[in-house]
C-alpha cells in the first residue's frame, strides 16, 4: 500500500490572476486523519477542493494513491475519492435512503435498479451513522445533526478509501460536533480510511487530528502532529490569537486556552456579580 | 413534539403512496371526456342509429387527432420543463419562460409567413432550429454564471423574441394571419391528421429518449459540488438536457404555439405528488403535462361553447391561479 493517499507536486491554484496556493510539495499520509487549519479566507477550502478536483489547476500534478487526479475518469475517482462540501444541498423532500442510495452512483449500472451491493452499502452507511430508525424520514424532518449524518451516511456509500470533509462540524452543538468527530475516528480506525477535514476548532483538531496542516495566506506554515505543532506562537503567528497551551488534563493532546477575551480579565480584578437564580421560573 | 412528527410522516406516507400514480387513473376518463365532449353535443347523437356513422367520423378524425396532437404537446412541455428545472436546480425554469419557446415560435412564425405553401411536417424542423439558437445564444451569454443567471437573461430573450414576432406580424400582410394569431396564442384547433403524425414521429423518439436522460440526473438533485464529486459528467448532462428541453419545446410549438405554463406546471404537481427523484419523476411528469394541456383545451372548446378559446388562454387563466395555489400550499407545509 502506497504510504501517501493523496501527493501534490508544485501545486498552483488561484482565481483569474490572483494565486492562493503555491505549494511545492504536499502529501497526506494514508490511514491518518489529516486537518487543515488557518483563518478564514487562508486558503482550506480552496486547497481541498484542488485536491478533490474541484478546483482547475494552475500548475503541478495531484496523485490519488498512484493515479494522476487529472487523467482519472470522475466515475473512477468517485470511487476512490468522497468529498462532503461545506454547504451540502439537497430537495426537503428526499429521505435519508434516497439521499445515501445517491453515495452508489458511481457504482450503478445505468438504467437498471440497485444491485445487491449497492442496497448493501447503503444498508452498512446507514448501520455506521446510527440512521436505521430515520431512515424512511425527510430531510426537511431532521435536526441539524442529523441531516449532517445523513450526508455522512451518503458519502460513506461511495465506499472510497479517501474522506475529504469541508468543516463538517460547522452549525452543529458541541456534543454533536463530538459524536461527528467520533464516528470519523472511528471509521479511521476501524477501516482504515484516509480522512482529510477541514476545521475551525483547534482544540477539536488537536485531538482527533493525526496530522495537522496550518495554513496562511494560501501558503503552508506548518505540518505535523498535534503535540509536535501545538505552540503559543505559531497560533499566534497563524490566526493572531494569543493563548495558552496546556496538557489536556483527561486526553492525551494539547490543551489551547484563548487569553484574548478582554471580558473575563477584567472580571478576575471586579468582584463576580452575585448569580442570577431562576428556580421560580424554570420549575 | 411525538404527535407532530407522527403527523408530518403520515403526511409524508400519503403524499407518496396512499395517492398512487393519480395521473394513471385520470388519463383514461379525461381523454374519454375530451372524445365525447366538445361543439356538437356527442353522447346523445351517438346512441341514436342514424347519426352514429357522422359522429363516430367527427371524434375519430377531427377530436381524436385534436385530443392527441394535446396529449403529446403537454408530455413535451412538462418534459422541458423538468429538465430545465432540474439542471438550474431552480423551480422557476420552463421552457416558455426563459426563451426556448418563443425562439422556436419566431422561427415557425418566419417560415409560416415567408414560405406560405410549406408542409407542417417541417415545421418542427424550423422550430428546433429557433430554439437551439436561441438556447445557444442564452448558454454562451451566461457561461460561467449562476444558473439564475440564465433564468434572468432568458426572462429579458424571451420578451425580445415576442417583440420581433410582434414585428415580422405587422410587418407581413397575408389572409394568413389570423391563423398564425390563433396558433401563436396556443391553440390545437389547427390539429389534424397531417400534424399528429409528425408529432407522433418526433414524440416517438423523444419522449422515451427523456425518459432515459431522466434516470440519469439524479446527482442534479444535490448541490453541484456534490453531484460532481458523485462522477456525474456533469458537462456532458447538462449539454443532453438543454438539447433535449430545446427539441421537446420545439416540437411542441410547432404543432400548438407558444402554450405556457404546462412546462412550469406539471413538474411541481408531479413533485408534490411523488418522490423527487429526477428518475421518479419522469413518467409523473410526462401524465400530467398531458393532462394539463387536454384538460384545457376540453375547457377553452366546450367552456364558452360554441366560442372557441385557445387552449393557452385557458392554461393561463385557470393554470396560474392553481399555480399560486401549489406555492401557497408549499409554503404552509413548509412553515408548520
Amino acid at each position: 500500500m502506497n504510504k501517501h493517499a493523496i501527493r501534490a507536486t508544485n501545486l498552483r491554484v488561484g482565481y483569474r490572476g490572483t494565486l492562493l496556493i503555491d505549494e511545492g510539495r504536499l502529501e497526506f499520509p494514508a490511514g491518518h486523519i489529516s486537518v487543515l487549519l488557518g483563518a478564514n479566507g487562508s486558503g482550506k477550502s480552496t486547497l481541498l477542493k484542488a485536491l478533490a478536483g474541484l478546483h482547475p489547476l494552475q500548475g503541478g500534478q495531484v496523485w490519488i494513491g498512484d493515479e494522476n487526479l487529472a487523467a482519472t475518469p470522475a466515475r473512477r475517482l468517485a470511487q476512490r475519492l468522497a468529498f462532503l462540501p461545506q454547504h451540502p444541498n439537497a430537495p426537503e423532500t428526499l429521505t435519508v435512503t434516497e439521499l445515501v442510495m445517491l453515495g452508489r452512483y458511481p457504482y450503478r449500472r445505468p438504467f437498471l435498479p440497485p444491485s445487491r451491493e449497492d442496497r448493501a452499502a447503503v444498508e452498512e452507511a446507514l448501520s455506521q451513522t446510527d440512521l436505521h430508525d430515520l431512515s424512511e424520514r425527510s430531510l426537511g424532518t431532521l435536526s441539524g445533526g442529523q441531516r449532517q449524518r445523513a450526508w455522512l451516511a451518503m458519502v460513506l456509500a461511495q465506499q472510497s478509501d479517501i474522506l475529504m470533509l469541508d468543516e463538517p462540524t460547522s452549525y452543529l452543538d458541541l456534543s454533536h460536533q463530538y459524536d461527528l468527530l467520533n464516528l470519523i475516528w472511528q471509521l479511521n480506525r476501524e477501516q482504515g480510511k484516509t480522512l482529510v477535514l477541514v476545521l475551525h476548532d483547534l482544540n477539536l483538531a488537536f485531538e482527533f487530528a493525526d496530522h495537522l496542516i496550518y495554513m496562511k495566506g494560501g501558503r503552508i506554515c506548518a505540518q505535523g502532529s498535534p503535540a509536535a505543532t501545538a505552540n503559543p506562537e505559531l497560533i499566534e503567528e497563524i490566526f493572531g490569537l494569543h493563548c495558552e497551551i496546556r496538557p489536556h488534563p483527561q486526553a492525551f493532546c494539547p490543551l489551547l486556552i484563548p487569553l484574548a477575551g478582554q471580558r473575563n480579565r477584567r472580571q478576575v480584578a471586579m468582584p463576580a456579580p452575585p448569580p442570577v437564580l431562576c428556580s421560580d421560573k424554570c420549575d | 413534539m411525538v404527535h407532530m412528527v407522527g403527523s408530518t410522516q403520515i403526511l409524508e406516507q400519503m403524499n407518496r403512496r396512499a395517492i398512487m400514480a393519480p395521473y394513471l387513473w385520470l388519463l383514461p376518463p379525461v381523454m374519454g371526456l375530451c372524445l365525447l365532449n366538445g361543439s356538437i353535443e356527442t353522447l346523445s347523437l351517438l346512441l341514436d342509429d342514424s347519426h352514429r356513422q357522422l359522429i363516430v367520423r367527427v371524434i375519430s378524425e377531427l377530436r381524436l387527432p385534436r385530443v392527441l396532437v394535446a396529449a403529446l404537446v403537454g408530455a413535451s412541455l412538462g418534459m422541458a420543463g423538468l429538465l430545465l428545472q432540474t439542471l438550474t436546480r431552480n423551480p422557476l425554469a420552463d421552457p416558455g419562460i426563459i426563451g426556448v419557446n418563443q425562439g422556436a415560435a419566431l422561427a415557425v412564425v418566419a417560415g409560416m409567413l415567408i414560405l406560405p405553401d410549406l408542409s407542417p411536417h417541417w415545421l418542427p424542423l424550423f422550430g428546433v432550429l429557433g430554439s437551439v439558437t436561441s438556447m445557444a445564444l442564452l448558454w454562451l451569454l451566461s457561461r460561467g454564471t449562476a444558473a439564475i443567471a440564465l433564468i434572468l437573461m432568458g426572462v429579458g430573450l424571451s420578451s425580445l423574441l415576442s417583440a420581433l414576432i410582434g414585428c415580422l406580424l405587422i410587418l407581413s400582410e397575408t389572409q394568413r394571419l389570423a391563423m398564425v394569431m390563433t396558433w401563436l396564442a396556443g391553440s390545437f384547433a389547427t390539429a389534424n391528421d397531417t400534424v399528429l403524425l409528425t408529432t407522433l414521429g418526433w414524440s416517438l423518439v423523444l419522449l422515451p429518449a427523456s425518459w432515459l436522460l431522466c434516470q440519469r440526473l439524479g446527482p442534479l438533485m444535490l448541490d453541484p459540488l456534490s453531484s460532481r464529486m458523485l462522477g456525474a459528467r456533469t458537462g456532458t448532462i447538462e449539454f443532453l438536457c438543454l438539447l433535449m428541453a430545446c427539441v421537446l419545446g420545439a416540437v411542441a410549438v410547432a404543432a400548438a404555439g407558444t402554450l405556457g405554463f404546462v412546462g412550469l406546471l406539471a413538474p411541481h404537481i408531479a413533485r408534490r405528488l411523488h418522490p423527487p427523484q429526477p428518475e421518479k419523476l419522469g413518467l409523473p411528469v410526462l401524465g400530467y403535462g398531458a393532462l394539463l394541456a387536454m384538460l384545457a383545451d376540453l375547457l377553452g372548446r366546450s367552456l364558452l361553447a360554441p366560442v372557441q378559446l385557445p387552449a393557452g388562454l385557458m392554461l393561463a387563466i385557470l393554470g396560474v391561479p392553481l399555480f399560486i395555489l401549489l406555492l401557497l400550499w408549499q409554503q404552509r407545509i413548509r412553515g408548520a
